[in-house]
Order: C-alpha cells, then sequence, then structure tokens
C-alpha cells in the first residue's frame, strides 16, 4: 500500500478509514515511525498548510484531528514498543482570568498534529501553574494564549514566574492570542509570537530541533 | 427628520438629513449618565418579590430613563434589554410581560420617534470550547440532522420575532457571530449550506411584518459577505477593522445593495491614542457616508471599561462630519 493514501484520508477526515490504513499498513510490515510520518503527520502537515491560508477552515481542521487521534491510537502501542520519541513536550494553556479556548485548542490541535506531546492545561491558568508543570514534565515550551485586552498582562506574569523559579534559560515561551503581536511579545520579553495556530506548531518544532 | 426617519433613510440606502447613529448595547450608562440603564431591582431574583405596582413603577422609570440616556446620545435605534425571564420565550412560548410593557413605555417617552430594536437571530454561531468538537463532527457525520436542526432554530427565531413586532420592535439585531479575525468558523460552502437559508428566512420573515434586520458579525467577513447580502439585510454590521475589514472597501463592493454601520476601532477607543481614534471615526464617515446608507457606530460596542471620553471624542467626530447638506 502507499501510506501517502493515508494521509489523503485523514485531510478528507475519514477517521474509519484512516484507522482501517493504518492497520493495514501495520499488517504490511510498514515501520510505525514510517507510518506515522509519512502517513498521519503528513495529513497534519498538509491541513495545517491550508489552514493557515484559509483554504480549509475549523470545522475541517478538527475532522481531520479526529481522523488522526484514530490512527495513533492504533499506533501508539508499536511506537512506544519501538520507541519512538514526540518531536518536542509543551504545556498549553489560556492565562488566568480568561476563558476562551477556542485559539488554543486549534494550537494544541496543531502542535500534535506535528507530532509534539502537549499537556493541556486548560483555560483560566495562573502563571505558576504553567512553570510548575514545565519543571514536573520537562517541558520544552509554555503556550499561554488571551483573548482579551485585559488578560493579556498576565502573560507577562508567566514570564516573571519563569524568571523567579530559575528555569527561563531552559524553557521557552511562546504566546498568540487576538490582542498580542510581536510588540507585546517584546515588550514582556516572551520568545516567539505567532499570529496564527499552524505558524504556531511550526515555530515550536523549530524551537525544539 | 426624526431619529426615526432618519434611520429608516439610512437602513433603506437613501440619504437622510444627517448620518445616524446607534449602537448594539451601550455599557457606558453608569459612567456618562449616573446609573445603569437596567437597575438591580428588576434583575431575575429580585424582579419575583416585587409587587405588581412595584414592578410596573420600577419598569416605567427604567423607560423613561434608557429614553433619556439614548435621546442624550442622539440614538435613532435604541437596543432594548431584556427586562423579566429571558427563558420565558422557551417556556410559555410567550414574550415576558414585563419586557412588552418596557417596549411600550420606551415608545411613549421617546414619542415613537426612535426605531426600537431587540436581538432576533436563530441561526448557528461559532460554538464555544468543546461544543466546536461535538459541532465540527456533526457536520462531518450528520449535516442532515444539523439542517433539520438549523431549520427548526429558525423557525422558532421566526416566531419569537413575531411575538417582538407586536411588542413594536421595529427591528431585529441579528447577532450570531461566524467570523474570527482570521476568516470564518465555517468554511463558505459550508455556511452555504448550515447557515445562509436559514439566515434568509429570518430575514425574509421580519421583512414580511415590515420589521428592518441588522446582521451583525464579529471577525473578518470578508469570505462571506457575498452570501451575507444575498439574505437581503437592511444593514451589516460591525465590520470589524481588528480583522481587517475595511468600510472603504465593502462599501465599493455592496454598499449599492446594502446599508453598512459600523467599523470604528473599538480597540484604538480602548488602547490607542486619541489621534488614532479620531483617524478612525473620520475615516468611517469619510467613506461610509457618501450616497446614504450608513450608520455610524463603534466595531464592537461601547464596553464597561472603555474610557468613557473615548466614547465621546468619536460621537464628537460624527457631529462635526454627519451633515449631508
Amino acid at each position: 500500500m502507499d501510506l501517502h493514501e493515508i494521509s489523503v484520508q485523514l485531510q478528507a477526515g475519514k477517521a474509519k478509514m484512516v484507522k482501517t490504513l493504518v492497520q493495514q499498513a501495520i499488517d504490511e510490515g510498514f515501520p510505525a515511525q514510517e507510518i506515522l510520518e509519512q502517513g498521519l503527520l503528513d495529513g497534519m502537515n498538509v491541513i495545517g498548510e491550508k489552514f493557515k491560508n484559509n483554504e480549509v477552515f475549523v470545522p475541517e481542521v478538527l475532522i481531520a484531528a479526529r481522523a488522526m487521534n484514530q490512527g495513533v491510537a492504533v499506533l501508539k502501542p508499536l511506537l512506544v514498543e519501538a520507541g519512538v520519541q514526540s518531536t518536542g513536550k509543551v504545556c498549553i494553556g489560556t492565562v488566568q482570568g480568561d476563558l476562551h479556548d477556542i485559539g488554543k485548542n486549534l494550537v494544541k490541535l496543531m502542535l500534535e498534529g506535528k507530532g509534539m506531546e502537549v499537556i493541556d492545561l486548560g483555560t483560566d491558568v495562573a502563571p505558576e501553574t504553567f512553570v510548575q508543570t514545565a519543571i514536573d514534565q520537562n517541558c520544552q515550551i509554555i503556550c499561554c494564549s488571551a483573548l482579551l485586552t485585559t488578560t493579556m498582562g498576565v502573560m507577562s506574569d508567566v514570564v516573571k514566574a519563569a524568571e523567579a523559579a530559575g528555569i527561563r534559560d531552559k524553557v521557552k515561551i511562546m504566546i498568540g492570542g487576538a490582542p498580542v503581536n510581536q510588540a507585546f511579545c517584546d515588550q514582556i520579553g516572551a520568545d516567539v509570537y505567532t499570529a496564527d495556530a499552524a505558524s504556531a506548531a511550526e515555530a515550536a518544532v523549530a524551537l525544539c530541533s | 427628520m426624526t431619529h426615526k426617519e432618519r434611520a429608516v433613510a439610512a437602513l433603506t440606502r437613501q440619504i437622510p438629513d444627517h448620518v445616524p447613529t446607534f449602537e448594539l448595547e451601550f455599557q457606558l450608562a453608569e459612567e456618562m449618565f449616573g446609573k445603569p440603564l437596567f437597575p438591580p431591582e428588576l434583575e431575575l431574583g429580585h424582579l419575583e418579590r416585587l409587587s405588581e405596582l412595584e414592578r410596573s413603577r420600577l419598569i416605567c422609570e427604567m423607560a423613561e430613563y434608557t429614553a433619556y440616556v439614548y435621546t442624550q446620545l442622539e440614538y435613532s435605534i435604541i437596543p432594548l434589554m431584556m427586562v423579566g425571564d429571558a427563558e420565558y420565550w422557551e417556556k410559555q412560548g410567550k414574550l415576558p410581560p414585563e419586557f412588552i410593557q418596557y417596549a411600550r413605555w420606551v415608545r411613549e417617552f421617546t414619542n415613537g420617534e426612535v426605531l426600537l430594536a431587540h436581538h432576533g437571530d436563530g441561526t448557528y454561531a461559532i460554538p464555544d470550547g468543546n461544543d466546536m468538537y461535538a459541532f465540527a463532527y456533526r457536520i462531518a457525520d450528520d449535516p442532515e440532522g444539523v439542517c433539520a436542526e438549523a431549520q427548526d432554530m429558525a423557525n422558532r427565531a421566526i416566531e419569537r420575532n413575531k411575538r417582538l413586532h407586536e411588542a413594536g420592535i421595529d427591528v431585529l439585531l441579528l447577532c450570531s457571530d461566524y467570523c474570527y479575525n482570521s476568516g470564518p468558523f465555517l468554511s463558505p460552502a459550508m455556511f452555504r449550506q448550515f447557515i445562509q437559508p436559514y439566515l434568509y428566512q429570518i430575514i425574509r420573515a421580519g421583512k414580511a411584518d415590515g420589521q428592518y434586520t441588522i446582521k451583525h458579525t464579529d471577525g473578518n467577513i470578508m469570505p462571506i459577505l457575498d452570501q451575507l447580502v444575498e439574505c437581503e439585510p437592511h444593514a451589516l454590521h460591525s465590520l470589524d477593522p481588528m480583522a481587517g475589514v475595511d468600510i472603504r472597501e465593502v462599501k465599493r463592493l455592496v454598499g449599492d445593495r446594502v446599508c453598512l454601520c459600523g467599523n470604528v476601532h473599538c480597540a484604538a477607543m480602548q488602547t490607542g491614542t486619541e489621534a488614532e481614534v479620531i483617524a478612525s471615526a473620520e475615516y468611517c464617515l469619510t467613506y461610509g457616508k457618501p450616497g446614504g446608507g450608513y450608520i455610524f457606530c463603534t466595531s464592537n460596542v461601547p464596553f464597561k471599561g472603555m474610557p468613557p471620553e473615548r466614547y465621546q471624542l468619536i460621537l464628537d467626530v460624527w457631529k462635526r462630519m454627519r451633515d449631508y447638506t
């Protein structure tokens, strides 16, 4: 079989078909990492790029991600057995005082689509929680999201909390959300600002490589 | 011209004596006029404990204050808040009697010289959080079911809007948000399947009853602008500059088919300089006003926390540039 077919079906959001094809690829003896990279992650990469270019929209991303998760579930025991490592480890959340999670969820999907391990802290996350999670879980990146002008300032507190905990040189801090921009990122001393979810995932991979 | 005549002229893309103004909500009444529009005594939990006489008196006072605030602001359209149990419609199939009373009083206090507005949408908006996943999966797995639910929602909105019409509501504010700053939540093809036919039905039914319709959505509407206009609302609201929507371009594209409202930069009003605020208001009037069919307003609402002087600043620009003659 051609592993590209998994990518194509994933892009179309055909979860059952993806699951079947992944199993078929396993049965035909393809290595788990190859199925993951050339099938599942390739499909999500294409979706991410199209999303960035407004060629596909949020529901299509979510449906593709569901297909990917079903494929990964089939593959996971083999990935563990083969000792395949994630491309990086990230903790992500919407900052304290802010309950908006659409942007955060999209970034999470895109990060997973790049093969990263993501710890989702949810919404209304205190700066100390971001930092403690990064320490406990050995995260290379903290991703902060905010939708409100009234909560974006908490991102600065996350940077300060990382400094206070002595991990600022070990962890990168990425920010995103409607009210923030590169100037704000520079102002608070965060490492990376991206304007959309797909770019965030690309930046995260670059930081971890 | 009365405020009503002025608003009707703009909504029907004619040229009034001057550009009218209004907002979907005005949240600065306390800051600018001394007390909030909605008295705490009329909130649910308190309302039920009032005698009928007390209730009527408070609703009458609220209506008088509503009329006073919006008269001072020179609004041509007054957005009425829900008074009474907002779920009353779902429970009883009727509007809350308190709301009907409130609308009647506001009309009396404004001598019927303004248009009264209330929310009337019944189409899918961008879902929140985990609902977003469920909605996306339903679109993929059960599109017929999604359409059936959309039809049911539209039918209920149409029935409710008829009751609003009977209560004296002239303008339906259709406020389901469809777009992020980056673009629509749904693809244009999905929008045409799951939203547009139902939005059209709601607008058509309102118009058949003589109501005016203002379709609001935040975000970048440009990929679905044509579909919104095909639904034939009287006006499009927000024209969100934070999402890159430019009133000059929208006016060029569809200004001959729909009245435009908004585009004054709300974020600048909150965090920008005075010069940026003035520039945004001047830009909107410069490019929205020509040929009629324009209502001056912010790209969202004068929200709680916005400095009142910033809102006053755009009203000053409006007064300076609003006249057609």
